[in-house]
């Protein structure tokens, strides 16, 4: 199986590391989201969210923080 | 599933070799469950002649991510407990997670499997999380639904060649949705890969029609499998707008509105307190799952 090394350091989005990087991280997720009832308040619940990891990025931090991709930046 | 599209898919699952297998005692379990008489000394027994899985299963069964409350020291105690169909779903889900390929390398390559295995144990997760939020009979089964909902992905990861890597690269040069590629390049979608696999492997009827219809839900009538295919759609774009692992594209699909009809219980409002229920069973998950 899959070795996790456990931390407190992972960052759920680890690309936004600015709050001017929210908006335009966001407009390209949902760019092709649509306009179902949920998209709007799903964005603001992210949004919320990123905010309040940049703030106090402890607060939401995983436990999880992947060894041979410590950043979570993959794919980028 | 169209019968063009069908006879294409089979085509390519012809041309694999090796289609990745499910172990002996998930098949042997498989069959006992079709007989009627079925035992939980008969289950057990094909359980503990396979100690690994045993082993796993009670691990899993007292993790906090399964939450059985008692303390389960036995198989026999776990089948009692915490019921056979729990038993089953907990044997598929180890089963399925064997097949992902998690050690591969990651360099240059598009689509990471330990990337996609991410995201389907997240859709798994986040969609147990939906399904006890809306009252789903047995939201164990979701967590296998969405554990396997995007198997496809994986089969044609491993087998297409090139041309998977075509519908990576034009996925992300075009920056365009990674089943619209599918369907145009290689004219079938994993969901259709993924219901054959089911098939092929003898799953639950309930999982092949999940499999089947996670990006068009709206297709079902049957109302435990519409729920449930609605469930993992709607668990599918939470996922992706949580930026957990890859599904092929970075964005986040667009959800079917009779999804929603469907989970009409969960208020839009209440969207911020789900995802950070998804985000902490997900931890969990990756702590007793992944060792
Ligand atoms: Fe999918």
């Amino acid at each position: 199986m899959l070795v996790y090394r456990m931390s407190s350091t992972y960052a759920w989005w680890p690309e936004v590391v600015s709050p001017k990087e929210i908006d335009p991280y966001l407009d390209k997720l949902f760019l092709r989201a649509g306009d179902s009832q949920w998209v709007h308040p799903l964005r603001e619940a992210i949004r919320e969210q990123m905010v309040q990891q940049l703030a106090t990025p402890s607060a939401l931090s995983s436990t999880a923080d992947k060894l041979s991709d410590p950043a979570g930046k993959g794919l980028k | 599933m169209d019968e063009q599209v069908r006879e294409r898919v089979q085509v390519f699952l012809s041309e694999v070799k090796q289609i990745p297998t499910l172990p002996d005692v998930y098949l042997r379990l498989q069959k006992a469950f079709e007989d009627p008489w079925l035992s939980v000394e008969y289950i057990s027994n094909i359980i503990r002649l396979d100690q690994t899985l045993t082993i796993s299963i009670l691990r899993l069964a007292n993790s906090p991510f399964f939450g059985f409350r008692k303390k389960i020291s036995s198989i026999t105690q776990a089948v009692m407990l915490i019921g056979l169909r729990e038993v089953y779903s907990l044997v598929l889900s180890i089963s399925v997670m064997g097949i992902f390929p998690l050690k591969e390398v990651d360099q240059g390559n598009l689509f990471p499997a330990k990337k996609l295995w991410e995201h389907c144990l997240a859709v798994g997760v986040a969609s147990r999380v939906l399904g006890k939020m809306i009252g789903y009979a047995q939201p164990e089964e979701l967590f296998v639904a969405g554990l396997i909902h995007d198997i496809g992905k994986l089969v044609e990861k491993m087998y297409l060649g090139e041309k998977f890597v075509t519908v990576c690269q034009r996925s992300r040069d075009e920056e365009r949705p990674f089943l619209e590629l599918e369907e145009e390049i290689l004219g079938f979608t994993h969901a259709e890969v993924g219901e054959m696999l089911a098939e092929m492997w003898g799953f639950p009827a309930l999982l092949v029609s999940i499999t089947a219809h996670h990006h068009h839900p709206e297709k079902l009538t049957e109302p435990k499998s519409a729920d449930g295919a609605a469930i993992v759609h709607v668990a599918d774009a939470l996922v992706r707008a949580m930026g957990i692992g890859w599904g092929g594209d970075p964005f986040v699909p667009p959800i079917v509105p009779a999804a929603l009809e469907r989970l009409a219980l969960i208020t839009p409002s209440s969207l911020g307190s789900v995802l950070l229920k998804i985000r902490q069973e997900y931890d969990t998950a990756l702590r007793f799952l992944m060792h």
